[in-house]
């Protein structure tokens, strides 16, 4: 990525198809970006994404490692420091395993995705599984005292703590995704 | 190399695990529930885990201590955790659960705990 494609931001949606033309042009200028997004209030300021990596991997156990490592170490390819990639690897492996386990079920028939974006200082991992989904705002709180001695729902705890920012989607081809950003 | 490997002594009343390595999902959350099952078996409750060389644990292998400590504590024996890394102590204060394990830094004074 250039030094000027690294000085825009991000700031829109690609899939906003009034703003596909602009997006082609910008393309002609940012060829190595797969994602230009505009902002929804000014269509001069570009914000140029780039997509680093994009896996497909069979829902089973050791998938989990194998897509986690690859996160870390594209992270630690872009300078990230040790906290950092601690961080990174806690939140890409709940991510991660979540979406083997509860998402897809274990079913190694079925593929759990991965994508890796860039932009303006900042990582972002999306995960997406194939599964019904689920409101993370109502998974309980593990820190509270009921639920203390359970032996598990700590993942999203997790994801949360070690990452700037977590978001969960539906995909509108369906399954859920959650995009972990991490910034400077 | 396994992902977790576990080494057990005895010191007095207590016995010891040394474990090094991971305690993730999968491999290493099961080789420390087989490690405490066995023990159990054996009649031997009071149990110090030694992490010293745990590099890492994720949700699963937290949701494993948790278990360890559950099943330990309902046979009537104590299970207390020994020489955390600051990455392990730092997840058990994110989870609350420094306030649930005994954790020790010196063994002697883990072992003198149980009497």
């Amino acid at each position: 990525m250039t030094a000027d494609a690294r000085a825009c931001y991000i700031l829109t949606r690609l899939e906003h198809e009034s703003f596909q033309p602009i997006s082609r042009a910008a393309s002609k200028f940012y060829p190595h970006a797969v994602n230009l997004k505009l902002s929804p209030f000014s269509h001069l300021l570009f914000v140029v994404t780039e997509t680093i990596a994009q896996l497909s991997l069979a829902s089973e156990l050791q998938s989990i490692a194998a897509a986690t490592d690859k996160a870390v170490e594209i992270a630690r390819g872009l300078g990230y420091g040790d906290d950092a990639l601690f961080g990174i690897d806690m939140a890409v492996r709940e991510a991660v395993t979540n979406a083997v386990i509860h998402g897809n079920r274990e079913d190694a028939s079925v593929e759990f995705e991965m994508t890796i974006t860039h932009s303006a200082g900042d990582l972002t991992i999306a995960v997406r599984d194939r599964g019904n989904g689920f409101n993370p705002e109502q998974v309980a709180d593990p820190t509270a005292t009921e639920n203390l001695m359970a032996t598990n729902g700590r993942g999203i705890l997790f994801m949360r703590n070690f990452m700037d920012d977590v978001k969960w989607e539906t995909h509108p081809q369906g399954g859920t995704v959650v995009r972990l950003t991490k910034r400077r | 190399m396994a992902e977790l490997n576990i080494k057990e002594r005895q010191a007095d009343s207590v016995t010891v695990l040394d474990m090094q390595g991971r305690i993730t999902i999968g491999e290493g959350s099961v080789a420390l529930r087989n490690a405490i099952r066995k023990l159990l078996e054996e009649g031997k409750k009071n149990i110090l885990l030694n992490l010293a060389g745990v590099s890492y644990v994720d949700s699963s292998g937290i949701g494993e201590l948790v278990s360890s400590f559950t099943s330990v504590n309902k046979e009537g024996g104590k299970l207390k955790l020994l020489k955390l890394t600051q990455k392990i102590q730092d997840l058990l204060a994110i989870t609350k659960l420094l306030t649930v394990f005994d954790t020790f830094e010196e063994e002697q004074e883990a072992i003198d705990s149980y009497k």
